[in-house]
């Protein structure tokens, strides 16, 4: 159950410490990497877009920005578009097929944008990112202003990410200890969950139950959330001997999650199971801290570590039966 | 600065570039950082490459899936 996960390939960013990644809803095998120099507390931040395939990871582009970056988050309508949220406060639009820079750049964050997610329901195509300064802001990406700013958390929101089944509605979790529902419709919050008596660094929506969420504190436990009844958790998955730094549930799975901590390892559970840790990956010396899960390839999987690596694998849970 | 890097320093080994708590100390103390990279980027205002693939519908927007695989 321990140890490194079969048919791993890495790709090392140099000098680069990795915070998010995610995979082209588009392009099998695309993937594109956040990635600050020095841990994101001084210089620059680059934008890896990478390309896997059985032989291996190279690297189809890469783009610098003046601050660390934090979030990246693939358009849903332009399979070229990327957005990044930065230390310095702004969004950057990039295009993969142009290589001279970011198309736009966003700047109304006073602190930290540490998320930035586009819209995963059908109908709209917009993007929402959370702050530092403990605003989450909504934005059209072809238009430079917000159309929105949201306010109520009392901390740094760490993860905003939008319903992929309730348009216009999106959850944050916040260094204040709530998990937040949001309705673009209204300025005000629609649900206050105290989810943990730690810092929330990140939170996911379930994609098979429009009313279940799940959160990763501080306080190294996953926590799972029915918006019909938020007075407890209705699963409390526990391991992680660290921060919890980054929650997603499959895309494939209505019970399954993984998730990336500080600890340096990724872990795959299944709540409906009595002994829900399935499996944990140890294959970084670093903080852990971006996780995605392919929407292409049945149970592959890519994270980045503060070790400069970005892996891409198939853990055995995830792997599809003989 | 984020809650989890107060742990940095019981986490592990440190790793080849220089540890975290290094570059904490060099930034707070306001000296220089070295090999410290600040481009000077700026926005194009290029409009995007037109997209030419159409979007695909998730996992979850398809029929149900089979039963997950067992451990």
């Amino acid at each position: 159950m321990s140890g490194a996960a079969r048919r791993s390939q890495a790709f090392r960013l140099p000098g680069r410490h990795g915070y998010a990644v995610e995979f082209s809803p588009y392009l099998p095998g695309r993937l594109a990497c956040a990635a600050a120099q020095y841990y994101g507390i001084a210089g620059c931040g680059t934008l890896a877009v990478l390309e896997q395939n059985e032989a291996g990871i190279c690297l189809f582009r890469s783009f610098d920005w003046n601050d660390g970056l934090f979030d990246v988050t693939w358009s849903e309508n332009n399979e070229h578009v990327l957005v990044t949220s930065s230390g310095d406060g702004s969004l950057q639009i990039w295009d993969t097929a142009n290589p001279t820079g970011p198309l736009q750049v966003y700047k109304e964050h006073t602190q930290e944008v540490y998320s930035v997610d586009w819209s995963q329901t059908r109908g709209e195509q917009v993007v929402v990112s959370g702050s530092w300064d403990q605003t989450a802001k909504l934005w059209d990406p072809t238009v430079g202003r917000s159309l929105c700013t949201f306010k109520g958390h009392e901390g740094i929101i760490y993860s905003t990410i939008w319903s992929p089944h309730i348009p216009g509605c999106f959850a944050s979790a916040s260094g204040d200890q709530t998990l937040r529902i949001w309705d673009v419709k209204t300025p005000g919050v629609k649900v206050v969950i105290p989810g943990h008596q730690a810092e929330i660094l990140s939170c996911d929506w379930c994609k098979y139950d429009e009313n279940l969420l799940v959160t990763g504190a501080v306080d190294c436990s996953l926590k799972g959330w029915d918006l019909r009844n938020v007075r407890q958790p209705v699963f409390n998955l526990v391991g992680h001997t660290y921060a919890v730094r980054r929650v997603k549930f499959s895309p494939f799975h209505a019970t399954l999650l993984a998730s990336c901590s500080y600890d340096f390892t990724v872990r795959f559970w299944d709540f409906s199971k009595p002994n829900p840790l399935l499996e944990t990956v140890e294959h970084h010396t670093e903080f852990t801290c971006g996780l995605d899960l392919s929407l292409h390839n049945h149970g592959q999987v890519a994270d980045c570590a503060w070790d400069e690596l970005v892996k891409i694998y198939t853990p055995s849970c995830l792997a599809a039966p003989v | 600065m984020e809650p989890g890097a107060e742990l940095r320093s019981q986490a592990g080994p440190g790793p080849a570039p220089a540890p975290f708590s290094e570059i904490l100390r060099l930034v707070r103390s306001g000296q220089d950082v070295p090999g410290l990279h600040r481009p000077s980027v700026t926005a194009s205002l290029a409009s995007p490459t037109p997209s030419r693939l159409a979007r695909r519908p998730k996992p979850w927007e398809r029929p149900r899936p089979a039963e997950p695989p067992q451990p």
